[in-house]
């Protein structure tokens, strides 16, 4: 719960403080933002199920943010990185899904 | 007897996102922790990291998402340059129109003054030009058209339920052959070189932009035009307007119009004066932009 905490306090910061990213790195938040998104889902779902632990959230959370955009970097790279964000974000987009639908789920017994 | 091969089995890719979207890190994590409860001092710790870590990563989501959102401020601050650029080129313009305005004005009043003593005869003629042609301001009765959009509700309008340039050309012409002396389409004065046409969406009369409602003056015997127009096409063009696309008209007669000049006549054609005609044949005019 504290890292659920934690984290919208941190969102809360960043809309008031709005933090500038470096140029770099713009290229990758898309895929960061859809990756996040996907974190925060299974952890709902985590929640709901009664497994939720901060320690493992924080490590998806961040491990997916950077994989998601080591991907698309490496991608870049490569010269296929439309195709690899576009690959990245259809993975994400069925897991965040199908945690939906398990929240869902639970939350409707439906 | 062989193993047997799931019949999705190229699909497992799928399968296994679709089964077991979620990290099997939480399950796992859960049981280690009910298995062995770590101490207190371990738990906060852990809690503090937690609590640090999660701030951060919030920060920078949000941050993420805020860049995201706006634009950046290299795009905003081009818009802003290019902003004061066309209002700054705008101020421009409008003060050379006045300063030219001043000129012609002045030049009209030397004209004016230098043909007084010299030639009443000349100037009585030029002064009759003037007003045919338009260049001077005019005054008398008339009739005073308004041709208004249809009303769109909002939504982006249909092209015909917009006043067209080729309506006010039709009413502008209909109102030259039925007598009419000087007309002018929303305070710009038409002359015989005026053009009204439209540019996408906007109609241009004399290259200027003018917008709904159109009003159509024209100086001239009211009744006899209002006849004549009635006795033409362009009354029942103007029905069809109203009738098919819903364009208002309205007419009313006016017994004092006054309509601007469009400004001193601009030199295009010159010809050389007292010379041998056989030259004059030659040199077929003097042009000037």
């Amino acid at each position: 719960m504290i890292a659920v905490i934690g984290l919208l306090l941190g969102a809360l910061a960043g809309i008031f403080l709005e933090p500038s990213v470096p140029t770099v790195l713009q290229p990758y938040l898309p895929i960061a933002v859809v990756a996040a998104l996907d974190a925060l889902f299974g952890a709902l779902r985590a929640i709901l199920d009664g497994t939720f632990d901060d320690r493992v959230f924080l490590v998806s959370f961040l491990s997916n943010v950077l994989v998601a955009a080591l991907i698309v970097f490496l991608g870049d790279q490569l010269g296929v990185g439309s195709q690899l964000s576009t690959a990245v974000v259809v993975v994400l987009g069925i897991r965040i899904f199908s945690n939906a639908a398990a929240i869902r789920r639970h939350l409707f017994k439906a | 007897m062989t193993t047997v091969r799931r019949v999705d089995a190229s699909m497992s890719l799928l399968n296994d996102l679709m089964r077991q979207p979620i990290d099997g890190d939480y399950a796992a994590a859960h049981a280690a922790r009910v298995a062995r409860p770590s101490s207190r001092p371990q738990r906060l710790t852990r809690s503090g990291l937690v609590l640090v870590v999660a701030v951060v990563l919030g920060v920078v989501l949000s941050g993420a998402v805020v860049n995201l959102r706006a634009p950046t401020a290299a795009l905003r601050a081009s818009r802003q340059l290019l902003v004061d650029q066309v209002s700054e080129r705008t101020q421009q313009a409008d003060d050379l129109a006045a300063a030219n305005a001043a000129m012609s004005d002045q030049i009209a009043a030397l004209q004016a003054q230098a043909l007084e003593s010299s030639d009443p005869q000349l100037l009585a003629r030029l002064r009759g030009y003037e007003l045919a042609s338009g260049a001077i301001a005019t005054i008398g009765p008339g009739l005073v058209f308004e041709l208004t959009d249809a009303p769109g509700d909002g939504a982006p309008a249909e092209p015909t339920s917009l006043v067209q340039d080729v309506d006010l050309r039709v009413l502008v012409n209909g109102l030259w052959a039925a007598g009419a002396e000087a007309i002018a389409v929303n305070g710009v004065r038409l002359t015989a070189t005026s053009p009204i046409r439209s540019v996408h969406q906007a109609v241009f009369v004399n290259l200027v932009p003018v917008t709904s409602p159109y009003t159509v003056s024209a100086i001239g015997d009211p009744q006899t035009m209002q006849t004549r127009l009635a006795q033409g096409t362009t009354s029942s063009y103007l029905a069809l307007l109203t009738s098919a696309y819903g364009i208002a008209v309205s007419t009313k007669a006016a017994d004092h119009l006054e309509l601007p000049g469009a400004g001193a006549s601009v030199l295009r054609y010159a010809e050389l004066a007292d010379v041998a005609s056989s030259d004059a044949q030659d040199s077929e005019g003097v042009t000037t932009p």
